[in-house]
């Protein structure tokens, strides 16, 4: 038989150690705040990539002609009545250079393509187009190319901001290498200007384009969250803890005894609290995705936490003369091998999140990792801890009321039980 | 329950999780990318590209019929020979043994027909992979781009305007005439179909797959719709029809006619449209030519309503004008009786009705069915309860992001996936084949609930798909840590088998209750993305159970069937 490890002799510590842990976030979050991401703060988003103009395309045939790029591919396809549908695909990386693209491009009937700029540049250094697939008509449109080498950059941060900040005061984040020139332009909505929403994203690609020319701006991604979305996004994100959390605890309670439960509850609001506090002290942005990784955090955590008190459970039938410490200590012992694997299995799982997503799903990965460190930790010190006190108390309560019907079992004498 | 009938419970599941899983095969693999774009049009580009076939193909099969001697069928239409063969046959006539386009256009007693039936053959082909996108996994905007925005009708700025508080039918109405007008103006866009939804008491969600121009929304949501009546040129709209009939891409997108001695100066062409059995719009098929400007703006209305004629009991349509509306449209209407007036909203003909005589500010209408009237009484209606639009929430991404999003999901999944995997077979020897399966089947399992029910896939769905290959392990680690434990109490395979399921059960149970609880909260939060999220994991637990209590019991049940004695399952236990 396993060693018996005596985990109740770290109740005391561990309860220390995550009061202190809390109050640090608490203390973080009073002082520094929490980095509210676009989903609860009121504002727009912009991503955008600074560019030089590459190919002119317009297309005067009938029917839809459609074009993409992506960053591997250039796709053509035409369709409708009166035209032969098809599909043409260009490997960007064997096509050459944009001009070699560009009349690839015109030997489609219909289409004509122009370079306006770097025609000895490759292929592959043209911009996606980001604002979905393009209907090609006479009018051209515009396909944009990036720098190809350093000599071509011509961003940079303090550019960025110093062309951005004409127009308030923004926050301008690099995002991906620095080649691209990539920025998340970020502007909050103080609730002044009435037309914000419809205006702001214009608005901050015109006073970059003022900086750096028209047509060196593409617009990525733009995301927009105005003032009564993102209170309602906060009230229901406070509820819907709340709800988890009363659900949960009432699940624990009918199949299991109050103590149990509440200790279970605890055990889960103590990994959402030390989650935060790593949000606010890691100034990582607080949004939805953040928040959905301490709601899972809720019931991952939660089954630790069961799967060990259904042991404690059936040992104390098993062993129903045994003190309650000795009980617990057996069971957080025998549970300990599937506590350890399945954290390690679900930890595999979110690095593997962590390591090849990117953007928000990253951070969410990365709080989901905090979350579980701290859920397992929790399961075994704090939630039982907590069924341990309220035991202890029990009893003592039982001893203060009479000792006589208490103490006439016997069998309960010894405290330890020789470890094998 | 004995093994043959638990095989069997295992095989019906797989087999119905295959069915599901078909039709986003086919959709993903199988569909070639033109005719996935003719099918995610809005119906009424599917409406007008049947129209331009049949109208392409009539004319080709009549030019072969009216060649000398006997043209066979020109190519790209063959399949009309099977069509032909079954008209015969319902006529009664002998099919003739080999099909020529003089042959195949005498199944048809007119023209009318044959083109009726072409555009249909052509509608039913592209609804056919239409629907079947419909039954399919979809993807979240995040993954194939496009934009979607929450928009808020302002209502406290009609109440200020009107002066007094709305009531619950006019808010209804101002919300429903919000939603025609998008309706309207998003069908403009873009190349797919956009999704238009009602959200909460005065809030509406669209959704643009494709397309993600930030400032284009803008001119979808600005202004409030414009309602007027506009005159009919009954006979430049006959000259029309019969242009087009020749001539079917003689119409352009931007409704130029390429002949200009057609409409005359003034004029312009306009499509008319009904609601379908949906209440979309639907376009007939049918063009009007109309004057340029109106002859009556539409917020001269005060009010109108269906009522049913007295003698007769058909519907009618009653409006009221205001005294300046009404004297407009006496002059109007004086000057132009026995010609047809136009009800236009936003460019769009809803309606089109005979004047019959001279009308002053009481109008009433006659002439439709119930709905197409209680439809048209309430753009009339509605066009005194014009509401702005405000953008509360705006998300685009472009297609490409998305594009990289799929690739970093499925490298994740795969990568997840296969470090779980290795991991049990490291840590369960045998016995971790058992589990490494059991994860197979949990993600094939997955996959086909989300196709099954039609559910969208977003980039955090992915993620709480690799996040349930780590935890629904769980199930399977409860079980093989007890089994272990009854090995090492010395009992054989078949009883530590059977006693490490009975005592895992509830913890498993119970352990996958409570995240399912969890789950199910989070996918109530607001926003899409999460409630991929909550979905997919909630989805994951309960398949989990499924591999782990039902699948992996039966593979340990073979195994004893088999003759093994020992259980496989760690390093310390021979």
């Amino acid at each position: 038989m396993k060693r018996v490890i005596r985990f109740d002799r770290g109740f005391l510590a561990a309860v220390l150690l995550s009061v202190a842990l809390i109050a640090f976030g608490i203390v973080g979050l009073a002082t520094k705040g929490i980095n509210l991401g676009v989903d609860f703060q009121a504002g727009i988003n912009q991503y955008v990539q600074l560019v030089y103009p590459a190919l002119d395309v317009s297309y005067s045939g009938t029917g839809n002609a459609v074009l993409s790029v992506s960053d591997t591919r250039a796709v053509l396809v035409f369709s409708g009545a009166d035209v032969e549908n098809r599909t043409i695909e260009y490997d960007l990386a064997a096509s050459g250079t944009l001009s070699d693209l560009a009349s690839a491009f015109s030997s489609q009937p219909g289409v004509s393509a122009r370079v306006t700029d770097g025609a000895g540049k490759p292929a592959v250094t043209l911009v996606p187009t980001y604002q979905g697939d393009i209907r090609l008509a006479a009018a051209a449109v515009r396909l944009s190319r990036e720098p190809e080498t350093e000599t071509e950059y011509f961003a940079g941060m303090d550019k960025v901001r110093a062309a951005a900040a004409t127009i308030g005061s923004v926050s301008v984040q690099s995002v991906g290498e620095r080649i691209r020139q990539q920025y998340i332009i970020r502007l909050r909505d103080d609730g002044t200007d009435p037309k914000f929403s419809t205006t702001s994203a214009e608005r901050i690609r015109t006073a970059l384009e003022t900086a750096f020319g028209a047509g060196r701006v593409v617009v990525m991604k733009t995301d927009f969250v105005g003032a009564r979305f993102s209170k309602d996004l906060a009230d229901n994100a406070w509820k819907l803890t709340l709800f988890t959390v009363l659900a949960i605890l009432a699940y624990a309670t009918v199949r299991f005894k109050i103590q149990y439960a509440m200790g279970a509850v605890l055990a889960i609001l103590h990994d959402a609290l030390i989650m935060i506090a790593f949000i606010v002290w890691t100034r990582i942005e607080f949004n939805t995705s953040t928040l959905a990784a301490i709601l899972t955090i809720l019931g991952y955590s939660i089954n630790d936490t069961i799967v060990i008190f259904d042991r404690i459970r059936e040992d104390r039938r098993l062993l129903p003369t045994e003190p309650f410490h000795t009980v617990l200590n057996k069971s957080i012992t025998e549970t300990l091998g599937r506590t350890v694997i399945t954290t390690i299995t679900t930890m595999l799982a979110v690095l593997s999140i962590f390591f090849f997503t990117s953007g928000s799903i990253k951070d969410f990965a990365l709080t989901l990792f905090v979350g579980m460190v701290s859920g397992t930790y929790s399961t075994i010190f704090i939630a039982t801890a907590f069924v341990a006190f309220w035991n202890d108390q029990a009893e003592k309560r039982k001893k203060a009321q009479g000792t006589a019907p208490t103490a006439k079992k016997p069998g309960t004498a010894p405290v330890l039980k020789p470890a094998k | 329950m004995n093994k043959a009938k638990r095989s069997l419970i295992v095989l019906v599941v797989l087999a119905l999780a295959a069915l599901f899983l078909l039709p986003s095969i086919r959709w993903y693999f199988f569909t070639p990318k033109d005719e996935k774009i003719l099918a995610t049009g809005s119906s009424e580009q599917i409406r007008e590209y049947a129209w331009r076939m049949a109208r392409n193909d009539l004319a080709e099969l009549e030019k072969a019929a009216r060649a000398p001697g006997d043209e066979p069928l020109p190519a790209g239409i063959e399949w009309m020979a099977d069509r032909a063969k079954k008209l015969y046959k319902e006529l009664g006539k002998a099919a003739p043994s080999s099909w020529t386009a003089k042959s195949v256009l005498a199944a048809y007693d007119s023209r009318k027909t044959a083109m009726s039936d072409i555009e249909d053959h052509y509608r039913t082909r592209i609804l056919k992979i239409k629907n079947l996108q419909n039954t399919v996994v979809q993807l979240g905007l995040d993954l194939s781009g496009g934009m979607s925005v929450v928009i808020r009708a302002d209502l406290p700025a009609l109440e200020a305007k009107l002066g007094h508080s709305l009531s619950l039918s006019e808010r209804e109405e101002a919300m429903s005439r919000a939603l025609e007008v998008l309706n309207n103006r998003i069908d403009k866009f873009g190349l797919t179909e956009p999704v238009i939804r009602r959200q909460g008491e005065d809030g509406i969600y669209v959704e643009i797959p494709g397309a993600a121009d930030p400032e284009r929304i803008n001119s979808i949501i600005m202004g409030r719709g414009r309602l007027a009546f506009h005159i009919v040129d009954d006979e430049a709209t006959a000259r029309l029809d019969d242009y087009l009939t020749t001539n079917p891409a003689g119409i352009g997108a931007d409704l130029k006619v390429a002949d200009p001695s057609i409409v005359p100066a003034g004029y312009v062409v306009r499509k008319f449209y009904k609601k379908d059995k949906y209440g979309l719009d639907e376009w007939t098929g049918r063009y009007l030519v109309i004057t340029e400007q109106p002859g009556l703006d539409g917020n001269t209305i005060q009010r109108a309503e269906r009522t049913n004629d007295p003698i007769t009991g058909e519907p009618n349509i009653i409006f009221v004008l205001d005294n300046e509306g009404g004297e407009i449209f006496y002059a109007l209407t004086s000057a132009n009786v026995g010609k047809t007036l136009a009800v236009v909203l936003d460019d769009r003909i809803k309606a089109g009705a005979r004047i019959s005589e001279a009308i002053r500010e009481s109008v009433r209408m006659t002439g439709f069915s119930v709905e197409e009237s209680a439809n048209l009484a309430l753009i009339l209606r509605s066009a005194a309860l014009p509401v702005e639009l405000v953008v509360e929430s705006q998300q685009a991404i472009g297609a490409s992001l998305g594009e990289d999003s799929i690739e970093e999901g499925k490298r994740a999944v795969l990568i997840g996936l296969l470090a779980v995997m290795a991991f049990m077979l490291v840590y369960y020897k045998g016995a971790g084949i058992n589990a490494a399966l059991a994860q197979v089947v949990n993600l094939y399992l997955m996959l086909s609930i989300l196709s099954g029910f039609n559910l969208t896939l977003t980039l955090p769905a992915i993620a709480g798909f690799v996040l349930t290959v780590g935890m629904s392990v769980d199930a399977n680690v409860i079980i093989f840590e007890r089994i272990k434990e009854e090995l090492l109490a010395g009992k054989g395979r078949r009883a530590a088998v059977e006693a490490g399921f009975g005592k895992a059960f509830w913890a498993v149970m119970d352990g996958n209750i409570t995240t399912i609880i969890a789950a199910l909260f989070l996918a109530q939060l607001g926003s899409g993305p999460i409630q991929g999220f909550a979905v997919s994991l909630a989805i994951g637990n309960l398949s989990s159970l499924f591999t782990a209590l039902f699948v992996s019991r039966l593979l340990f049940d073979f195994g004893t069937d088999r003759g093994l004695k020992g259980v496989s399952i760690s390093w310390r236990i021979k």
